[in-house]
């Protein structure tokens, strides 16, 4: 570039930052929300065509079903005579068997679960697209059979932070796992994290021009630097999750995300969410476009916190009405 | 420097993209989602790149970069196959940054490259400059950011920049240059090292 440019110091500043490497696993995260889509698309399309053709059986049934009840009454009691005033006679036989048919296809759970599937909680959920397509997959219904993670989706906070990019980028790996899993690791960073924030504190303080460009988010992000290059030298914390983890810890943006953010601390510290984020099923199901929105529904977090959705959610019935 | 430029490219700087893009538009309208995957491998580093120093957070960027792409993939049709395909992805990207500041998601920031893990005092020297660097680019206000981002990140032209930005590349000029004085500015007695 031959134009003249009055700033060179601040291009040369510009050019320091340079390009930023996106983290592990961002090419896959996004084709597996692409293809998700795209099969979901497909799916949809294949479903439709099913229940268009078990909906068409079932007329048929329910017609035959009619017509043979009506053939019985008929052949007992007589042919009843034409005339004005009897045309409606086989529509009503027809709408009296359809909820007959109907009914062999509803499969009966507790009284809880009926009552909360057809509470105004649930029906919200089933008119939240997001919250409903969220659900309607089957490795995030498994994981939210389990109580405790229920319990900690409570927390806007958490529910934000399964969705996060980083988190899942995290749990993706096994070592990185086995490093955010531990407790040692965790505890010892966060002893460090006090310590060298205090110093930076200090630090800037004595600068107001420094500290004025930086602020506070700048601070923490020295002190966190310091603070895990502190802990992956206690002793402890490097017998108990290894050399190899700790190293992809320190090179890995989103494991240091992990580490450093308070809200992906909150979920980190809790086993259930740990657990589910080590399920690549389930990371998948919240990579997907509709998972953000989806956990910050209030509907679905009003219906998760019903004391029937345990039982709900493992039901056929709440499956079945999921998959229309 | 040829006008059909795509930048951070892996392997051997620039490349000319364009035909391969389209080519490659192509095949994903044509229903193979897969061959998207090249077009996310080529773009990634630069989108993410123009995502984080937009925003100054490296998760919002990946979430930003991620949503980038998808709705790109999903808004495939409505490309227009006359213009670049990467004016029009960093079109998205850019509204996806918008969106994000707009949500007002604590920007709480990474600091790029812990690379530096036990390096002496000269990486923390350039640490620290990134840092207010980066500060100083996230106080400016929107219009110039998205300028000089997409200026000095990705090495578009003023008229390329004009394209994703639907500005004329007079206004580019002039906001570039109001950019780089506020940077000035702000950045007074700080030096890069050579």
């Amino acid at each position: 570039m031959t134009e003249f440019d009055p700033h060179p110091d601040v291009s040369r500043l510009l050019d320091e930052l340079g390009p930023a490497d996106p983290p592990p696993g961002f090419a896959r995260n996004v084709m597996a929300r692409i293809l998700d889509e795209h099969h979901a698309a497909s799916k949809k399309t294949v479903r439709f065509n099913r229940e268009e053709r078990a909906m068409t059986r079932k007329v048929m049934w329910g017609l035959a079903t009619a017509a043979a009840i009506t053939l019985a009454v008929f052949a007992i009691k007589g042919f009843p005579p034409v005339g004005r005033g009897t045309e409606g006679t086989v529509g009503a036989a027809q709408k009296y068997q359809a909820p007959q048919i109907a009914d062999k296809d509803v499969v009966l759970g507790d009284s809880a679960v009926q009552e909360f599937l057809q509470s105004d909680t649930f029906e919200r959920v089933m008119k939240d697209v997001d919250a409903r397509a969220l659900l309607a997959d089957a490795s995030v219904r498994s994981a939210l059979e389990d109580a405790e993670l229920r319990k900690a989706i409570e927390d806007p906070d958490i529910r934000a932070s399964l969705t996060s990019a980083e988190l899942r980028s995290a749990f993706a790996n096994a070592d990185l796992r086995r490093a955010l899993d531990s407790a040692e690791l965790r505890r010892a960073y966060d002893a460090e994290f006090r310590k060298a924030y205090d110093v930076e504190m200090r630090k800037s303080g004595g600068d107001p021009s420094l500290r004025q460009a930086v602020d506070d988010a700048a601070l923490r992000r020295a002190a966190a630097d310091a603070a895990l290059r502190r802990a992956v030298s206690d002793s402890a914390v490097r017998q108990a999750v290894g050399e190899a983890a700790l190293r992809r810890a320190v090179e890995d943006p989103a494991a240091r995300a992990s580490l450093a953010d308070a809200n992906f601390r909150k979920a980190i510290e809790n086993a259930a969410v740990r657990k589910a984020l080590s399920n690549d099923e389930f990371r998948a199901a919240m990579a997907q476009s509709r998972a953000d929105a989806a956990m910050r529904s209030a509907a679905l977090a009003r219906a998760i916190g019903n004391p029937a959705f345990g039982a709900a959610i493992r039901s056929a019935q709440m499956r079945n009405m999921l998959a229309k | 420097m040829p006008a059909n430029l795509t930048n951070f490219s892996p392997a051997g700087g620039y490349v000319d993209s364009d035909a391969d893009d389209l080519a490659l538009v192509e095949r994903c309208r044509a229903g193979d989602a897969a061959a998207f995957e090249a077009i996310v491998e080529r773009y990634q580093r630069v989108l993410f790149t123009v995502a984080l120093r937009m925003l100054g957070n490296h998760a919002a960027a990946s979430d930003a970069a991620q949503n980038a792409f998808v709705k790109a993939y999903q808004k495939l049709d409505t490309f227009d196959q006359t213009r670049r395909f990467f004016s029009w992805i960093y079109r998205i990207l850019v509204n996806e940054c918008l969106n994000t500041q707009r949500d007002g998601r604590p920007l709480e920031a990474i600091p790029p490259g812990l690379a530096a893990v036990g390096t002496p005092a000269d990486a923390f020297e350039a640490g620290e400059r990134r840092r207010r660097v980066q500060a100083a680019i996230l106080a400016l206000p929107t219009e110039y950011r998205e300028v000089i981002v997409l200026r000095h990140f990705t090495e578009l032209s003023y008229e390329e920049i004009g394209e994703a930005l639907h500005l004329p590349a007079k206004t580019v000029k002039s906001r570039l240059h109001t950019a780089k004085e506020r940077l000035a500015t702000a950045l007074r007695g700080l030096e890069s090292r050579p």
